[in-house]
């Protein structure tokens, strides 16, 4: 005899990181989430190992420094709780710095966030390294180059690598406070490439030293890929 | 007034930036435009060791009750950012408006252990606040510390303006409302100081004397103005019932030492352990009732969304209605996955079935407390606890189903003789052989034992204050013979590093001559010295031969009882009478009932609450 499929409540989280919390280490605002939750009282699926634990898992880390509008957290929860009441719930008792934007129900099949990661978006800031002209004078022609090669950082040593197929989309969006850039980058345990990577490559592009301490970034979203488009982890989410 | 502003670059090359950064749940927020009192409260340590800290936790709240006063926190940075900071001249802030020390009211330390001495330096210096009281003026915020190391102010007495003795809830309105007056009036430094010395339980050392004798002992101590009272007594909370407790914590956004909400179930201890200097600092023992805990407990855990609770208390299971308690907390929150922990339980006291339903929830270590190897050097020492005690407690814990159990133990407690470092080794053999007692079906793995001694210091205010502590060699002979009588290849044996404890036995007993070696060990880079990979033992030994400090004179000597003690002018309550006739009682080995069993009339009910009228209400009734 089948047993039926249990049934699952799980929703994905989609909130912000403001800069009070960019020193707040990727593990340690899961631990924030998991206090948020206990505090609201939403009623958390625990693992039923020997060591129970909230059963909450969050997409693609964000680097120490950065913010983020467009960071997600899967949750499961024991009964259905309606979305905009997670919300409110979590925004009421969450940590200055963070905001809950949007909570989304899963489909029963629907991939968690980690592995349905295809791809991030993100906004560079160069402050005081280039205004807006400089971005403007070399944006367009940085990326239509058929490849740049880097060193990247694998497992144990650097790597001379190309790393233009990874970046999809590149604009620029500088303003009078500095020159930006807004890129969309390969995210995922197949492809990924950081964003500080693209800026220090950029500034090599254009002739300007680059220093890590003084470029600022802040990551948009992230999506997975949906019949051929980067859609939002939270877009559909609630159908497949 | 300017913010300190901390570049990108600094944050991120140091270690755990977010210690540095503030803005934790719970922290409070005002504008300190609005404030009468801007009031630092500075632990000098590390980050996650001051957010481990309950007093910390309930000062914070007590103090920002007030809507006249902001309190603000601020710890030791670590060494990668000391460099940092000093090396881009941006001074110590607090966390809560990276506002600089200097531009405070009051700067506060409290002083958990003797080794952070240096750090304490250190954060004035980094504050660019004098670091000796006399080199302060009207620009520099008052010093002031409190803590169990208040109790012997001596070393500090020299850098610090005052300090408070006792507990913090009992007196802090008064000061404040006087500074705040004080303030007004365009008082001064000087005139506040001498205002304090109508304060019970502050001492202030600039209006206090010390001449020596030849041999360096004390000849006097004497204020200097009629006002300053010859003895400070402690002040102490008598109902604690309806003293404040925070409703929340502030709960640190990185890991801590203590990663849990605490609730104090009651202050004092009934043991009267002979070793123990909290055991007398914090007479006598008074309980909060079962409804005022359960209520605590859960606010704290609604407001931090936190899954442990500590129970937390010199002897934990001490509690009167103990049982009842961990019972109803259980009830209460196992549902919600909350695990109960209990970091001071006395094995005699150990009842297996709380245990186990601990272990439902989340299986922790089990530790026990046996202080000594003999029986003979237990009644010394005033642990009333038997052989039979340890034996059957760690029967009944591995009957269910533990298998790791932690035995701490001491070295260098006076009269203590080769038989008794045996016996640690000893008594650890027969934990073995109680675990192969039980029956086979019933261990699958094989037991663990470790064994740990940690080195005797003599504290001011236990009996053992006149004692001569043994010096960092002898503890390394006694480490080695109880080593060697080590056989059994289930026991871990582990020692603690005797330099650092004969470092610390000289920093709790000395005077006001010792201050001298810390400073100069500050100027050598000493800091962090009870972080083992950050003491300095060789720049420590030169800076007592550089400013003529012995420490032996501190440490290695035995005193008389008739010597004037450097911290004779500050009374706990207990009475220097008793502590001669419990440190002879000790020699004859002869025990001390608890303050439960029977009144040994210490001196502490002449606070007028606690343990010392229980039996009186109970007649009552």
């Amino acid at each position: 005899m089948n047993q039926p499929k249990k049934i699952r409540f799980k929703y994905r989280i989609k909130y912000t990181k403001g800069p009070e919390l960019r020193f707040v280490s990727h593990l340690d605002i899961m631990r924030v989430f998991q206090r948020a939750v206990k505090r609201a009282k939403l009623p958390i699926e625990y693992s039923h190992g020997f060591n129970p634990h909230q059963i909450m898992s969050f997409a693609n880390p964000l680097s120490l420094g950065m913010t983020s509008i467009g960071e997600y957290c899967d949750v499961e929860f024991t009964t259905g709780v309606d979305t905009k009441e997670i919300k409110d719930r979590l925004n009421a008792v969450m940590n200055d710095g963070i905001d809950i934007v949007n909570v989304t129900k899963m489909a029963q099949d629907a991939g968690n966030a980690m592995a349905s990661i295809s791809a991030c978006e993100y906004e560079i800031y160069f402050n005081e390294l280039m205004d807006k002209e400089t971005v403007g004078k070399y944006a367009e022609a940085f990326f239509n180059q058929k490849e740049i090669i880097t060193m990247k950082k694998t497992k144990n040593n650097y790597k001379e690598t190309d790393i233009r197929p990874d970046i999809f989309e590149l604009k620029d969006i500088s303003d009078d406070e500095c020159g930006k850039l807004m890129v969309v980058l390969a995210a995922g345990s197949i492809r990924s490439l950081r964003a500080d990577l693209v800026a220090e490559n950029f500034c090599r592009f254009a002739g300007v030293e680059f220093n890590k301490y003084k470029v600022r970034y802040r990551r948009n979203d992230m999506y997975r890929e949906l019949d051929g488009k980067l859609r939002p982890l939270d877009e559909e989410v609630d159908i497949r | 007034m300017d913010k300190v502003f901390i570049p990108d670059e600094i944050l991120l090359q140091v270690d755990k930036p977010a210690r540095y950064t503030g803005n934790e749940l719970n922290m409070v927020k005002k504008n300190p435009e609005d404030m009468d009192i801007r009031f630092a409260f500075c632990f000098p340590d590390v980050y996650e060791v001051g957010m481990s800290c309950l007093g910390l936790q309930i000062l914070y709240f007590f103090l920002n009750r007030r809507e006249d006063t902001y309190c603000e926190r601020a710890f030791a940075p670590w060494t990668d950012m000391e460099a940092a900071m000093r090396e881009h001249n941006i001074p110590l802030y607090t966390l809560e408006t990276f506002t600089p020390l200097k531009e405070f009211d009051f700067v506060a330390f409290t002083l958990q252990y003797e080794m952070c001495y240096t750090n304490l330096i250190n954060m004035l210096d980094m504050s660019g606040i004098p670091i000796y009281a006399k080199d302060r003026t009207e620009d520099d915020p008052i010093i002031l510390c409190g803590g169990s190391c208040a109790y012997n102010p001596e070393p500090l007495a020299d850098f610090v303006d005052f300090f408070y003795l006792g507990e913090g809830e009992v007196e802090y309105d008064h000061i404040l409302d006087e500074y705040k007056e004080h303030k007004k009036n365009g008082g001064t430094r000087d005139g506040f100081l001498y205002k304090l010395l109508e304060i019970p339980g502050m001492y202030v050392p600039k209006f206090y004397d010390v001449e020596y004798n030849e041999d360096g002992t004390i000849k006097s101590f004497t204020p200097n103005t009629e006002k300053a009272p010859k003895t400070i007594r402690k002040v102490v909370i008598t109902e604690m019932d309806k003293v404040f407790y925070p409703e929340k914590m502030l709960v640190p956004l990185i890991e801590t030492v203590h990663d849990r909400v605490t609730l104090e179930l009651f202050r004092g201890c009934i043991r009267g352990c002979r070793f123990c200097q909290a055991g007398f600092v914090y007479r006598p023992v008074r309980e909060k009732n079962y409804d005022t805990l359960i209520k605590q407990a859960h606010s704290l855990i609604d407001a931090s969304g936190d899954d442990e609770i500590s129970l937390v208390s010199l002897s934990t299971s001490d509690y009167t209605c103990f049982n009842d308690l961990a019972n109803g907390l259980l009830d209460d929150f196992a549902k919600d996955k909350v695990n109960i922990s209990l970091p001071s339980l006395r094995i005699d006291a150990f009842s297996l079935d709380l245990m186990q339903k601990i272990q439902e929830v989340r299986k922790s270590s089990l530790t026990f407390a046996a202080e000594a190897g003999t029986q003979r050097l237990r009644n010394v020492i005033n642990k009333n606890l038997t052989e039979d005690d340890i034996l059957n407690g760690c029967a009944l814990a591995f009957s269910g189903s533990w298998e790791r159990v932690k035995l701490y133990f001491m070295i260098g407690l006076p009269t203590e003789t080769e038989e008794d470092l045996i016996g640690i080794a000893d008594l650890s053999a027969k934990v073995v052989d109680k675990y192969y007692e039980i029956p086979r079906e019933k261990k699958p793995r094989p037991v663990n034992v470790v064994a740990s001694s940690s080195c005797f210091v003599p504290k001011p205010f236990t009996p053992f204050q006149w004692d001569a502590q043994d010096t960092y060699q002898e503890f390394a002979e006694k480490a080695k013979i109880v080593k060697s009588h080590i056989a059994r290849k289930q026991i871990k044996y582990n020692y603690h590093d005797a330099k650092l404890s004969s470092l610390e036995g000289v920093m709790a007993r000395g005077d006001r001559k010792v201050s001298a070696a810390i400073y100069r060990a500050w100027e050598k880079g000493c800091r962090f010295d009870s972080w083992t990979e950050e003491f300095k033992f060789k720049e420590w030994m030169e800076s007592f031969e550089e400013t003529g400090v012995n420490p032996a004179f501190y440490a290695n000597r035995k005193r008389e009882f008739d010597e004037i003690l450097p911290w004779d002018h500050i009374s706990v309550g207990v009475t220097k009478a008793f502590m001669i006739n419990e440190r002879k009682k000790a020699e004859m080995a002869i025990t001390t009932p608890n303050c439960r069993e029977e009144c040994s009339h210490c001196g502490a009910a002449s606070f007028g609450g606690g343990v010392c009228f229980e039996s009186a209400k109970k007649n009552k009734v």
